[in-house]
């Protein structure tokens, strides 16, 4: 029979032992990136802050790389509570963290930018753009490893993220997805990114199911102990 | 690393003197430069900036030298940051494996291991260097290149991956979290961007300082502090690498990697002075004096009974200005054609590419009087302008531009008129420069999906001298281009005079040219 979600009592001790050590490096990094030219009172142009705002979104995306880090894994396997459940906790409990530090960054983003180019600075189209790459972050965080209970976590997660990034960085022009601000294929390519945010969450969702059968009489092959923490 | 201390530990008894260091750290830097090398996020970006560079080959008919060197550094960047990935990964390699308490027991000290991690970036920079040299080399082969190439660019690339590897080394020593390496890359990421969007002298701070020029320069006109950047870049690597050996360290025989790290931080702070002078007034004087009164320092060549003048590193495009020149009088009928005896080459020396738009506001006026002066003192009287970009189709389509409305109008646009380019005139103008060549016609279509309500030529580029042809006449130059070459320049070489005289509308001109004129447009100025 399968077993009713706790969902009541997973948040509390999901958020103690969350990663936030990464997770807040990154966000803090990233604010900072955004605050110099803003203390600087630079007074940049929409494409710069946009081109400002990426690296913005990478970084806080490499912290949501690291997100599904758990030391734990393998005791946290045998636990009735299914894997997609832990995962959907540990990835919406990050959610508020996020919108407020996106919050923030656009804020500041609104200071780095001259004032007369304020309202053409695209802070919704930019916000998809952040979110997609923050769910192609989570689900790459998701990909397996290390038998049931292991995922591949921030060390293997945060270098795909980069290298999917600079991937992108170097899309022909026709194909590019880090497109500039007056550009025409603008509409199309951020089309693209909520596809793309839309595809990484259910990727992670996928990725997120759980390996054997929860129904399985039979009992999984044992493992050392260790083997999904060890890399 | 395993091999290594496997053939080691039995070969040095305790008692008997050890094989010496140099050879361990060699052994060591062998295995881990070849990880380095073979490190996923390393080859990835290898392959990325090989492709790239591949893909950039297409289409490029004129290379500016000077900016295909920068470019390299890009290629660079890329591996750079695998590099970083990669070295900080094998440096905190034992934090994770659980094997830093394991090694205070062997021979060989820390701060070999951290030599021969060091060393194992060499590899890599040289693998780059080849890389380099090979991009570069391809393109100084090519007969229509043009630009000057400047050693100290052509080395930056491989050096900031030399620096990225270091720095990852550096960090792996410092940190054992994970989420560092992949956050230095996005904070020198954030640097590089900085740097190329500031104007500060601080900008030289960052590993890669890209494009300064938005047009291409002479070479004596460049003053890009090239060099003084290498040696800053090679500095900043040598007091990293220093600061990697003097972390963690267990201090029994000085403080000498800390010193040496000090010393080259200093050193390299104070090589932003002469990167901040850089252009230098002499530099500036003879920009000025190119800006101005260029014709002192041209070379001039006649072909087909045009004066062609360039700048003596460009010489290399004059052939392909006459080819353009004739294209776009090909359907002018003789006495129209002789409007144009001289075509002079302009550049605005002051032009950074700051990110800016095609067109944006900041281009410097037209020094038109004494364009002038000097147009006649060289004998060249009524030149036609022609930037120093070539290639890219947008150039070709502002020469084409320029060129067209001499002969049309017997003008030289030089300001930004108020009002846009009307009636038969502007069609012909803008067909003009559009059919030319393929060139020519991916600029237009280029220019006309970049510009709002219309089409924008800069045929003076650099400077504030604009043609602005509203959308409905760019309409009517589209459906020309989609008729048969041969017929419609046959009906232009005809109808010529009605259709270069001011007072023929839009719509009597399309009408002559047997194509749809389409609908006033309501919000335009042209009626």
């Amino acid at each position: 029979m399968r077993a009713r979600i706790p969902w009541r009592a997973m948040p509390g001790p999901t958020a103690r032992a969350l990663p936030w050590g990464p997770l807040t490096a990154c966000l803090v990094a990233g604010l900072l990136i955004m605050m110099v030219p803003a203390a600087a009172t630079a007074g940049l142009g929409v494409d710069n802050i946009v081109n400002l705002a990426r690296i913005v979104m990478l970084a806080g995306a490499l912290g949501v790389a690291f997100l599904l880090d758990d030391p734990a894994a393998s005791t946290t396997a045998v636990l009735p509570v299914p894997r997609l459940a832990r995962i959907a906790v540990r990835g919406l409990l990050a959610v508020p963290v996020l919108a407020g530090w996106w919050a923030l960054t656009l804020a500041a983003a609104h200071l780095a930018v001259a004032a007369e180019v304020r309202p053409a600075v695209p802070a919704l189209t930019l916000t998809v753009e952040a979110a997609a790459l923050v769910c192609v972050a989570f689900a790459l965080a998701g990909i397996r490893r290390g038998g049931a209970a292991g995922t591949v976590g921030g060390i293997v997660a945060a270098p795909l993220t980069l290298v999917l990034v600079l991937l992108l960085q170097f899309l022909p022009d026709g194909w590019s997805l880090f497109v500039g601000a007056g550009d025409p294929r603008w509409r199309e390519a951020h089309v693209i990114w909520s596809v793309l945010a839309g595809s990484a969450l259910l990727a992670s969702g996928l990725l997120a199911h759980e390996p054997t059968s929860r129904r399985a009489t039979t009992r999984p092959a044992p493992q050392p102990v260790g083997a999904g923490v060890r890399r | 690393m395993t091999t290594v201390l496997g053939e080691r530990a039995p070969a040095s008894p305790p008692n008997a003197r050890p094989s010496g260091p140099v050879t361990a750290i060699l052994a060591l830097a062998k295995v881990e430069g070849g990880r380095l090398l073979r490190h996923p996020a390393v080859l990835v970006a290898f392959a990325l900036s090989v492709s790239w560079a591949v893909y950039g080959l297409r289409g490029t008919g004129h290379p500016v030298l000077q900016h295909t060197v920068r470019d390299t550094q890009l290629g660079m960047l890329a591996v750079a940051a695998g590099a970083i990935l990669a070295a900080h990964l094998a440096a905190s390699r034992p934090y994770r494996d659980g094997t830093d308490e394991l090694f205070d027991v062997l021979l060989m000290p820390a701060w070999q291991r951290t030599v021969a991690l060091l060393a194992a970036t060499v590899p890599l920079a040289l693998v780059s260097a080849v890389l380099v040299a090979a991009h570069v080399a391809v393109y100084a082969g090519r007969s229509a290149a043009v630009g000057v190439i400047d050693v100290g660019d052509v080395l930056t690339g491989p050096v900031v991956v030399l620096f990225g590897a270091v720095a990852g080394v550096l960090l792996g020593r410092c940190t054992r979290a994970v989420v560092a390496g992949p956050l230095l890359l996005v904070g020198l990421a954030a640097l590089t961007l900085y740097a190329s969007f500031s104007n500060s002298p601080l900008r030289w701070l960052a590993p890669v300082v890209l494009r300064d020029e938005q047009y291409p320069l002479p070479g004596d006109l460049i003053g890009r502090p090239a060099g003084w950047h290498l040696l800053y870049l090679i500095l900043l690597t040598a007091a990293l690498a220093a600061g990697a050996l003097a972390v963690r360290r267990t201090g029994r025989d000085g403080v000498r990697p800390a010193l040496v790290a000090g010393v080259a931080m200093v050193g390299a702070l104070a090589l932003l002075i002469p990167q901040a002078a850089a252009p230098g007034e002499r530099v500036e004087q003879r920009r000025q004096e190119a800006m101005e009164r260029p014709a002192a320092s041209q070379e001039c060549r006649s072909l087909d009974a045009v004066t062609y003048c360039a700048f003596p590193d460009f010489t290399g495009l004059v052939p392909g200005w006459a080819e353009l020149l004739e294209a776009v009088r090909e359907p002018v009928p003789g006495p129209a054609r002789s409007q144009i005896t001289a075509v002079r080459q302009r550049v605005n020396t002051n032009a950074t590419d700051l990110g800016g738009l095609i067109g944006s506001a900041g281009a410097d006026p037209v020094p038109a009087e004494s364009w002038k002066a000097d147009d006649t003192r060289a004998g060249t009287p009524d030149t036609v302008p022609v930037g120093t970009g070539w290639g890219d189709g947008q150039a070709e389509l502002d020469f084409a531009a320029a060129v067209a409305y001499r002969i049309v109008t017997g003008g030289q646009v030089t300001a930004a008129p108020p009002e846009p380019l009307c009636g038969g005139r502007a069609v012909v103008i803008l067909w003009l420069a559009a059919q030319a060549t393929a060139q020519t016609r991916d600029g237009f279509d280029y220019r006309l999906a970049h510009s709002t309500g219309g089409l924008l030529s800069t045929p003076v580029p650099g400077f504030d001298a604009q043609m602005f042809v509203e959308y409905r006449e760019t309409s009517v130059v589209r459906e020309l281009l989609a008729q048969p070459v041969a017929a419609t320049r046959q009906r232009v070489t005809q109808a010529w005079t009605q259709l270069i005289d001011p007072g023929t509308t839009t719509e009597q001109a399309a009408r002559t040219l047997g194509v749809p004129a389409g609908r006033a447009d309501e919000q335009g100025q042209c009626r």
